[in-house]
């Protein structure tokens, strides 16, 4: 009697391989993409993302991420308030305050250089202490 | 004969030239410095200040010395004049003119001209004179309400042309 391959087992068989041979190609794929992924890390922390899961590539800042995690919304894409926002933070960051209270400390102390320079004009030529001599009234 | 006539042209204009002061001084050993002694003002020292005031008039004559040494480079007409113009600049609302030579002192002297404004005391004139001995920088200087200087100003001119140092 000779032995046939039952047909229904033969089915079952042929869908073990073509899984078999997909799971292949999936691990073969990812390999690759790993491969690639740790070529173009930064060369500081190796060690940090050659294990670090892959994030997802969303646009904008990524929350508890640094700002260089992400891809980044361009200048010119964003919204005129956005960009308006961008601009009075870049300037906050700029002056630690806006632009009134950046002017009127750049006045005071240029008047404060020049009171230090006058008192040391004064003291150079002994002058110190004359300022109001003779003002009577 | 036109020998003995040149060295008498020569003699009378030294005489002319002569910008020095022969009547009574009043030294001060404290500052250093000995000037004309002009009747009717009286002296008084205040704030390391000789201090000249005359009963009737609202000038005041302040003459103020300090060594040339003791500064961390030599005080000499190349900083301290320009000094003095910065200090003067600095007063309330000031303006300067000067520095202008004067020829009349025993020493190497600028003049400045000071208008100003005191906080609530009106206007101010200030005839400004700096005097550079050999040893002392000498501030002689004449302050009064704004039109009430000229009065003053010939008595300031003969301290400044009388001022000299002692000891």
């Amino acid at each position: 009697m000779r032995w046939r391959w039952p047909e229904r087992h033969g089915s079952t068989f042929f869908k073990l391989c073509i899984l078999m041979l997909l799971a292949a190609v999936a691990f073969d794929g990812s390999s690759r993409a790993i491969a690639q992924d740790t070529s173009t890390a930064p060369t500081s922390e190796p060690a940090e993302t050659a294990g670090a899961v892959e994030a997802p590539e969303l646009p904008g800042h990524q929350p508890f991420t640094t700002w260089d995690v992400g891809q980044g919304i361009p200048f010119e894409a964003m919204s005129a308030a956005e960009q308006d926002g961008v601009m009075r933070q870049a300037e906050l960051a700029e002056t630690n305050c806006g632009y009134d209270v950046a002017q009127k400390w750049s006045v005071y102390s240029h008047e404060m250089a020049e009171l230090a320079a006058a008192e040391t004009a004064r003291r150079l030529a002994g002058l110190t202490g004359t300022d109001d001599i003779g003002v009577t009234r | 004969m036109t020998r003995q006539l040149l060295v008498g042209i020569l003699v009378l204009l030294s005489a002319c030239a002569d910008s020095g002061y022969s009547g009574p001084r009043h030294t001060s050993a404290e500052d250093g410095i000995s000037f004309a002694r002009l009747s009717g003002w009286q002296v008084s020292r205040e704030r390391a200040t000789l201090l000249l005031r005359r009963p009737g008039r609202a000038a005041t004559i302040a003459i103020r010395t300090t060594p040339r040494q003791g500064w961390s480079e030599p005080r000499d007409a190349g900083n301290v004049f320009p000094a003095v113009a910065t200090a003067l600049r600095a007063l309330p609302r000031a303006h300067v003119t000067g520095p202008t030579d004067v020829d009349s002192a025993e020493y190497p002297a600028v003049a400045f001209d000071v208008d100003f404004a005191p906080p609530g005391r009106g206007h101010y004139q200030r005839r400004h004179v700096t005097l550079l001995s050999d040893t002392r920088i000498i501030h002689v200087f004449l302050v009064a309400p704004a039109g009430q200087l000229a009065p003053s100003r010939r008595d300031l001119d003969t301290i400044v042309k009388s001022i000299r140092e002692e000891g």
